[in-house]
């Protein structure tokens, strides 16, 4: 057989081309020196807005952040490059809406040991009725951002599998820990509320209310055990997101951290107008608003405990009108109302306090 | 046997993002791979998604809206109602009380839609940025701006975040104006939640 010099040169290249993937061939789209890297289905003008928004972060000075948000994060100092450190520790890779995980899923190894085996974290499913793809209004739901690592992390630790995931333009990247750090983002993330129409994506606010989302998503790539991915909670009765899954029972939770630094970033933006930091404080109020601080006692527990006092109460009026029946229980009725009243207003219950939760990784990335 | 437990475990994982488990449902005899499944869904449940705007909100129903324009960075930083007087005002914020969203309205959410701050409420941020912005630029409308901001902590039904930034606003103007503030008056969960603002 004879092979022509030229001949010598194609097959190399062929099979090259035929044993790696086609996007094997496009440049790789990284941001800050390649700390993140975005997957080619990823539109490019939002991989330029994403690219922006961490420029932003780094070059931004962080003038009024205070104690708080340090403490929290662990910094020794509080400026543009150490949060801009802290999120890429935890968030590496980007996906677009499209991402297809059905198809990028793998697994690398069955019977993989995991950190913390059988510790897991409380999962609670909203009793509102979640991914009808629209709200009631029928509007179509699109997805703002979501932490994928984090929830395949916790799927392969319940399957005993340690999972990868194939993504386009980057290649195969397993799933070792959280702080792996794979994030799908959506449509959502670069819409702007309807009134205001004519104000550019690319505006400081703008990017200050996406960056305090990308820190949110960040979080759910903490924790180990019970605190594996700071899964959030199914908000209490009473509250305004009452039966959905968006709230914190930690005090150092996605919606804290997003809530700080949203607040830390609009009150250093020296270009922001009034009404755009109000705008912001709007959305961290709402952040700060879904942390549980103390879980009231619920109705069937103060049922549970005002049952024998409201038995006891009816005994005594039964017999109140004949005068031959005297219980010792029933000399002092008002003391027994006020007794009952009180369990009824939660008087002395106290329900359980949110705390700061363990915020070690779990695994290596 | 080893298709099927592949199928199974494929259809588990996927569940993660997709609800492939609710979709297709799982074979008998499997409950607590489906629960586990579902529980990663809910957890993850994480999408973080938007829903396009629902809500009447625009507080550019009255007067003609114009772009202020930030001359060090060129970019459009707001658009603010072009407002020539405190009866113009007063209809302003009329409008925008009338639009704030309501707590029912959150309650009608797509789960998913509410995992971060929702557009209506992101929209009436907007409002009253326009609201906030008139105020700061023009002193004579901060008495109007006071009975703007108690109505609006005080309005039943309302959404806590909104209600604590107006009572942030009300308390800063009150302040400023030497105005007495009743502090009971409003309710004691939305003044906590204002704190986190007060001393901005």
């Amino acid at each position: 057989m004879s092979i022509s010099k030229s001949g010598l040169l194609i097959v190399p290249a062929l099979l090259l081309a035929f044993s790696a993937p086609s996007y094997a061939f496009s440049k790789k789209r990284t941001i800050d020196g390649g700390k993140l890297t975005v997957a080619k289905d990823v539109p490019e003008k939002q991989y330029k807005i994403l690219e922006a928004d961490i420029f932003y972060l780094k070059s931004t000075p962080i003038t009024q952040g205070d104690f708080q948000l340090q403490e929290l994060l662990k910094l020794n100092t509080l400026s543009g490059s150490t949060l801009e450190n802290w999120m890429t520790e935890r968030v590496q890779y980007i996906v677009s809406q499209s991402f297809d995980i059905q198809s990028s899923l793998y697994a690398k190894k069955v019977g993989y040991s995991f950190e913390h085996a059988g510790d897991d974290p409380v999962v609670n499913v909203p009793t509102k009725n979640p991914g009808q793809g629209t709200n009631q209004s029928g509007n179509v739901v699109k997805t703002i951002m979501t932490n994928l690592g984090g929830a395949v992390y916790f799927a392969g630790k319940k399957l005993n599998t340690l999972l990868g995931v194939k993504i386009p333009g980057v290649g195969k990247v397993i799933l070792t820990s959280p702080r792996v750090g794979l994030l799908q983002v959506g449509e959502g993330l670069f819409g702007m509320p309807r009134n205001m129409a004519g104000t550019r994506i690319d505006s400081p606010a703008a990017t200050i209310f996406r960056l305090g989302i990308l820190f949110h998503e960040a979080r759910h790539s903490d924790g180990n055990g019970k605190t594996l991915g700071f899964f959030h909670a199914i908000c209490p009765v009473g509250h305004e997101y009452e039966g959905y899954g968006a709230c914190d029972r930690s005090l150092n939770g996605p919606y804290t951290v997003g809530a700080l630094t949203t607040q830390a970033l609009a009150q250093s933006c020296k270009t922001c107008s009034v009404a755009e930091r109000e705008a912001l404080k709007l959305v961290y109020l709402d952040y700060f608003n879904r942390v549980i601080l103390e879980e009231k006692p619920t109705a069937e527990q103060v049922e549970q405990k005002a049952a024998p006092l409201k038995a006891q109460l009816e005994v005594c009026k039964m017999f109140a009108s004949s005068p031959g029946m005297v219980f010792e229980m029933c000399k002092d009725v008002p003391a027994l109302q006020k007794q009952l009243d009180d369990i009824i207003a939660g008087v002395g219950m106290n329900g359980s306090k949110a705390v700061n939760w363990d915020d070690a990784p779990e695994g290596h990335r | 046997m080893k298709s099927r437990r592949r199928m199974v475990l494929v259809c588990s994982l996927l569940a993660v993002a997709i609800g492939c488990a609710l979709k297709f449902g799982l074979a008998p005899g499997e409950p607590a791979l489906k629960s586990n499944a579902d529980s990663v869904a809910a957890a993850a449940g994480s999408p973080t998604p938007a829903v396009a705007p629902s809500g009447t909100m625009s507080s550019n129903s009255g007067p003609v809206a114009q772009a202020t324009v930030d001359p060090q960075v060129g970019v459009v930083t707001a658009v603010v109602p072009n407002i020539h007087s405190a009866a113009e005002f007063s209809a302003l914020t009329a409008d925008v009380l009338r639009a704030l969203p309501q707590l029912k309205a959150l309650q009608g959410l797509n789960d998913e839609a509410v995992h971060n701050t929702p557009d209506i409420i992101r929209e009436a941020g907007v409002a009253l940025g326009q609201v906030a912005q008139l105020v700061h630029d023009n002193p004579a409308y901060e008495e109007a701006g006071v009975r703007f901001y108690d109505e609006c902590t005080l309005q039943g039904g309302g959404i806590n975040s909104i209600r604590a930034l107006c009572y942030a606003n009300l308390k800063r103007l009150s302040t400023k104006l030497k105005l007495p503030l009743e502090e009971e008056k409003y309710p004691a969960d939305v003044r906590r939640l204002a704190a986190h603002i007060l001393d901005e």
